[in-house]
């Protein structure tokens, strides 16, 4: 086994995993009426996530990201059945959704709606099931 | 739609299908590994430049998150790979 | 006075996509001609600077002036190109074909390898 220097690598990955963070929330606040949403959101957090894991190694990334991703997972999967149950309040079927207009100071008009909740629960899914694979395969000898 | 503009992206799309046809055969003949991993970060580029040639055609800006996204994962890809070659393991375990 | 602008923005524009499809075509003429690895990994390099350049460029100039569109994506996306590809990917997989054993190719059959000998040297 080689042991090799790797000081390229870790200084470009401090920068490149912030592009990585801004653009996975970028999509998926962009979701549903562009390209984008909650799964793809996921997945671009999970990519930025290995790849701190490829530079700096598992025992220093534990350290600094100490998530245990099953319970990421849990909790995902426990918003997005919330917000399906939540419809029955309101006398609606299972999952429906609905969204508003709404004013705010600086943005200005904006538009929020229920699905956006429903894409929270998706997302951290994602990420639970993503890196809960990849650090599996990798503990694996 | 200018049409000379669309002539041109036409003759950019048939080269770059070319030259992906020529990248297949150095991935399926290559005589080493580092050989295939060079070949398929080329495909990758030339992927990206296929999805801005396709933007020009359909006159969209829906396209511009794929182009970004294809070069973040292609990076990914390279760096797992050539970690790989390198050492036989991607993640390291500091023990 | 504006046909005449429109002319020359779609001469730099066809010149731009054409440049760039150049650099990709003979980028992979040079990965299938060349001998080794490295010499491959320097013909493979040219494609993700230049040619993606220059398609980018030539697609941010005609959505902005077709569409009147400002695309900040395709700006990151060549920064993100010329930032990882020619520095990070192409270095580490020439230190991984160098680390599994691969010669440099030479003509006459001698190879130097100054690389190998820094090694050596500081071991």
């Amino acid at each position: 086994m080689v042991k090799t220097n790797d000081l390229i690598l870790k200084t470009m990955t401090v920068l490149i995993s912030f592009i990585l963070f801004g653009f996975s929330v970028n999509l998926f606040l962009a979701g549903h009426n562009a390209p984008g949403g909650g799964f793809i959101g996921g997945l671009m957090t999970s990519a930025a996530i290995t790849l701190m894991y490829m530079a700096y190694g598992e025992k220093a990334i534990n350290k600094i990201l100490p998530i245990n991703y099953r319970i990421l997972l849990t909790t995902g999967l426990l918003i997005a059945i919330a917000t399906g149950v939540g419809s029955f309040i309101f006398g609606e079927p299972f999952l429906s959704q609905t969204y508003d207009y709404f004013h705010f100071p600086i943005f200005g008009e904006m538009e929020l709606a229920t699905a956006l909740l429903f894409d929270l629960g998706v997302y951290l899914t994602v990420i639970g099931v993503t890196m809960t694979i990849v650090l599996t395969i990798s503990s694996d000898r | 739609m200018n049409g000379i503009i669309e002539v041109v992206t036409i003759i950019c799309m048939v080269v770059i299908t070319i030259s992906i046809a020529l990248l297949v055969f150095r991935v399926v003949n290559g005589p080493t590994n580092p050989d295939r991993a060079v070949a398929l970060d080329l495909i990758g580029i030339n992927l990206m430049a296929m999805v801005g040639l396709v933007a020009i055609m359909l006159a969209t800006s829906k396209l511009n998150d794929v182009i970004l996204l294809i070069g973040i994962l292609l990076f990914i890809g390279t760096i797992a790979l050539a970690k790989y070659i390198e050492k036989g393991v991607i993640i390291e375990r500091n023990d | 006075m504006s046909e005449t602008i429109d002319l020359v923005r779609d001469i730099i524009i066809i010149l731009l996509l054409l440049s760039g499809t150049f650099f990709i075509l003979s980028a992979s003429i040079g990965v299938i001609r060349f001998p080794d690895v490295y010499t491959r990994l320097h013909a493979a390099t040219k494609a993700s600077t230049l040619g993606i350049s220059g398609i980018m460029i030539g697609a941010f100039i005609f959505l902005y002036a077709e569409k009147g569109i400002i695309s900040g994506k395709l700006i990151l996306g060549i920064i993100f190109i010329l930032l990882t590809a020619p520095p990070l990917s192409a270095h580490m997989i020439g230190r991984a074909a160098h680390s599994s054993g691969i010669k440099p190719w030479a003509a006459d059959g001698k190879t130097r390898d100054a690389y190998a000998d820094s090694i050596e040297k500081n071991k």
